[in-house]
């Protein structure tokens, strides 16, 4: 017993020495901090394999610019009209009054809400049946 | 004969009014150059891939690789690409034509990564538990990849009312892995005048 205490305290030693990596050649004796660290993070970072990032920015372009005015002006309007806006206030009367939008502002008139009120749309209809009836 | 004349003009008045209005649609060639809007198109996407493909495989760190490791071909792996333009560029469209003239020319390997490695060990994973022992893949033989191909794109717009140029400058760089030092770097450099 006394014999074989040494011995298996040297068989120990050894093996646990051997669990331990063995520096490489000029390697930092701290990396294994880094390698902690970067373990931690490797599968958020790599799931980015082989795809694109996008970081775009906003670049300045006139025409851009005026398109996108206008295309907000034309939703500004749109949700106007989806929130039924009927009626304005007459300040002068301090009184309701029909808005642009509403359908009581021209009453003695066919109410038509999307129309813009032109009709080129329908002019080679319109030749080719007056061609027809000559 | 009036009648008949005016019935003959409503005829093609109205056939080309229906004919105006239908869709048309032409199948061209990938390669033909066709530039509508002004903005990042196929073209480009071919110009940057031929560029690079070019540049990669003719460049001396594959034979530096060879000397360094007794003739054994580098392992690539393709990392992340940055869009730091003005526009949405997915990078992909030319960074797979660089992966498949490395397969193409044998003179690089290449290893899978991101989502498609996660999907193959995942597949592993299964083949623990439901393959036959001689046909079930082992954990831990995987390739590790010598170099990683990562890349951004840079845009700048100079635009004055109805005048634009657009530059764009597309880069891929090829880093050690082991040493974080970097091997090859790519680029492309693409203007445009857009002109409205």
């Amino acid at each position: 017993m006394k014999a074989t205490l040494p011995l298996v305290s040297l068989i120990c030693l050894f093996s646990f020495r051997g669990w331990s990596q063995d520096l490489a050649f000029d390697q930092n004796p701290n990396y294994k901090q880094s390698q902690d660290k970067y373990m931690r993070m490797a599968d958020s970072l790599n799931r980015l394999h082989g795809t694109t990032l996008q970081e775009t920015y906003k670049a300045i372009d006139y025409l851009a610019d005026k398109q996108e005015a206008r295309e907000k002006r034309r939703e500004y309007r749109q949700q106007r009209r989806l929130n039924n806006y009927y009626y304005d206030w007459d300040y002068y009367n301090y009184r309701p009054t029909p808005s642009r939008y509403s359908r009581y502002r021209y009453w003695h008139r066919p109410y038509y809400p999307y129309s813009n009120n032109n009709y080129w749309g329908s002019l080679p209809w319109a030749v080719t049946f007056g061609l027809l009836c000559r | 004969m009036r009648t008949l004349r005016n019935v003959v003009g409503a005829v093609l008045l109205l056939s080309i009014t229906l004919v105006g209005c239908s869709r048309k649609v032409t199948r061209i060639d990938p390669s033909e150059q066709i530039d509508l809007s002004g903005r990042w198109n196929n073209t480009d996407s071919r110009l940057v891939a031929e560029e690079m493909t070019r540049s990669i495989l003719n460049d001396d760190w594959i034979k530096q690789h060879l000397q360094d490791h007794n003739n054994q071909k580098p392992v690539v792996i393709v990392g992340m690409v940055t869009n730091k333009s003005h526009e949405h560029i997915d990078a992909e469209t030319y960074v797979k034509d660089v992966e498949q003239s490395f397969l193409k020319s044998s003179k690089v390997r290449l290893v899978q990564g991101g989502k498609k490695r996660e999907e193959l060990r995942a597949e592993k994973a299964d083949q623990q538990t439901n393959s036959s022992a001689s046909t079930m893949k082992k954990f831990g033989l995987e390739n590790g990849a010598d170099y990683i191909l990562q890349g951004n794109i840079n845009s700048i717009v100079d635009s004055q009312k109805r005048n634009k140029v657009v530059y764009y400058q597309v880069n891929l760089e090829l880093t050690n892995i082991q040493s974080n030092e970097v091997v090859w770097i790519g680029d492309k450099k693409i203007a445009k005048q857009v002109r409205n």
